[in-house]
């Protein structure tokens, strides 16, 4: 390659060049055939590299050893953490049963919670639904990308009629379902994939509690609603605003 | 410390993926990389405190890097590759035997395995701008490289796949 603009090029090639100067590389490559050469290349082989080059993702039993190796770090600052100005930290587990030790232990822990025990403990209950799914490779009962199979699948095996529907075109592909539990009731999971996660929509009946708006458990986002007297969660390690868009769809779809 | 623990969780565990595929990338086993990746998140969870900035994914992989580089160091270890000269279609082979790389039937795992032949700076490089479109500026913090010489590796990660390509194609035997 002769041509002294190679590394401009490809930085504009990558995106690293804009306005003026961009203008300017542009300007210099059309009338360039080493740089038109190393254009073409270039896409050629991001082209090649999204087609047949593997981009791995973290296992989930990956995950689950990090999530596992968090608790035990935590485990181990916590009496730390817990200690407050007020008594002697040697003393602080001893003096639980008495009444001042009860008091600055709650105290403690009403400062380490963040959201409401009953909300965090379902975005948390949702992603272990999923996560032991999938671990478990019990993920899809019904394997189908035909809504017409998916649903009469939970008419003969639960009480409830779960919205199904496809979205391919836009990405998210319905692949299966299958029957699990979420908060003590029985749940439709309607499977989908995106690219290389997995999205499951929970789908139980409605007994009136509170649903937190989005979660996040373990690196896996969630995103809870209610709608004609049914609780819905969709749960996935996709990025949130992917994530987003899906529940978006979802819940546009006329029933 | 629970307020510690969910900011670790929404900032740097969404980076897992990008950790795990540079883990994989490097040391090119599904074990290895499962090491490397569990030892970096510990790294980084124990100096999350420090981590100051908005943008935890270079940081997150240069400790991936040490991770990686930390256990070549302890058994075989590569060390400095000179670059290859522009002319020369020999590269730098660190895995299974390149024949039978070349024997390989798909140009899917042709391509997988010219890239893995590629030295490990260019190869890092390259997945990062490709895989994790990750800017100049991010791969110099995340390869502990100045943006110059992260250009320059783009460059001969380029070239040396393109070499190699055409020389596969026209059945030059390597």
């Amino acid at each position: 390659m002769s041509c002294a603009e190679t590394l401009r090029t490809q930085a504009f090639v990558d995106g690293e060049v804009v306005g003026a100067e961009a203008e300017a590389i542009e300007r210099h490559i059309e009338g360039c055939s080493d740089c038109q050469a190393l254009c073409a290349d270039a896409a050629a082989l991001s082209d090649a590299i999204s087609a047949h080059a593997p981009r791995y993702a973290a296992p989930v039993a990956l995950r689950r050893r990090v999530e596992a190796m968090l608790d035990e770090e935590d485990a181990r600052a916590a009496p730390s953490q817990l200690r407050f100005a007020r008594g002697a930290p040697s003393g602080f587990w001893r003096g639980a049963s008495s009444g001042a030790g009860l008091t600055a232990l709650a105290a403690g822990l009403a400062v380490l919670s963040i959201l409401p025990p009953s909300a965090s403990t379902l975005a948390d209950q949702v992603t272990l639904a999923h996560t032991n799914a999938l671990m478990q490779g019990r993920a899809i009962e019904v394997v189908s990308t035909d809504h017409h199979t998916v649903k009469p699948w939970f008419a003969g095996r639960l009480s409830l009629s779960p919205p199904v529907a496809d979205f391919a075109a836009q990405g998210y592909k319905l692949i299966g379902g299958r029957a699990d539990r979420v908060a003590g009731a029985q749940a439709a999971v309607v499977v989908y994939q995106h690219g290389k996660h997995e999205i499951d929509l929970f789908v139980w009946a409605d007994r009136g509690s509170i649903l937190p708006s989005t979660g996040l458990s373990h690196g896996y986002h969630s995103i809870f609603w209610k709608a004609q007297d049914l609780d819905f969660a969709a749960v996935s390690d996709t990025a949130a605003p992917e994530l987003a868009s899906f529940v978006n769809l979802v819940r546009a779809e006329p029933e | 410390m629970y307020d510690h623990r969910r900011r670790f969780e929404a900032l740097a565990l969404p980076h897992m993926d990008a950790a795990y595929n540079l883990a994989r990338w490097l040391s090119r086993s599904p074990e290895d990389a499962d090491d490397i990746v569990q030892d970096a998140m510990l790294r980084a969870f124990r100096a999350f405190e420090q981590f100051r900035g908005e943008n935890i994914r270079p940081w997150l992989l240069t400790i991936v890097r040490n991770c990686w580089r930390n256990r070549s160091a302890d058994t075989h270890r590569r060390g400095h590759t000179p670059l290859p000269k522009e002319d020369d279609h020999a590269l730098a082979f660190d895995g299974p035997d390149p024949e039978a790389q070349a024997l390989r039937a798909s140009e899917g795992r042709r391509l997988e395995a010219m890239i893995a032949a590629l030295p490990e700076e260019f190869r890092s490089a390259l997945i990062l701008r490709e895989m994790e479109d990750m800017s100049y500026r991010e791969i110099a913090e995340a390869t502990g490289a100045p943006i110059g010489t992260v250009m320059s590796r783009l460059t001969r990660a380029r070239t040396l796949l393109k070499n190699q390509w055409s020389a596969e194609d026209a059945h030059v035997v390597r």
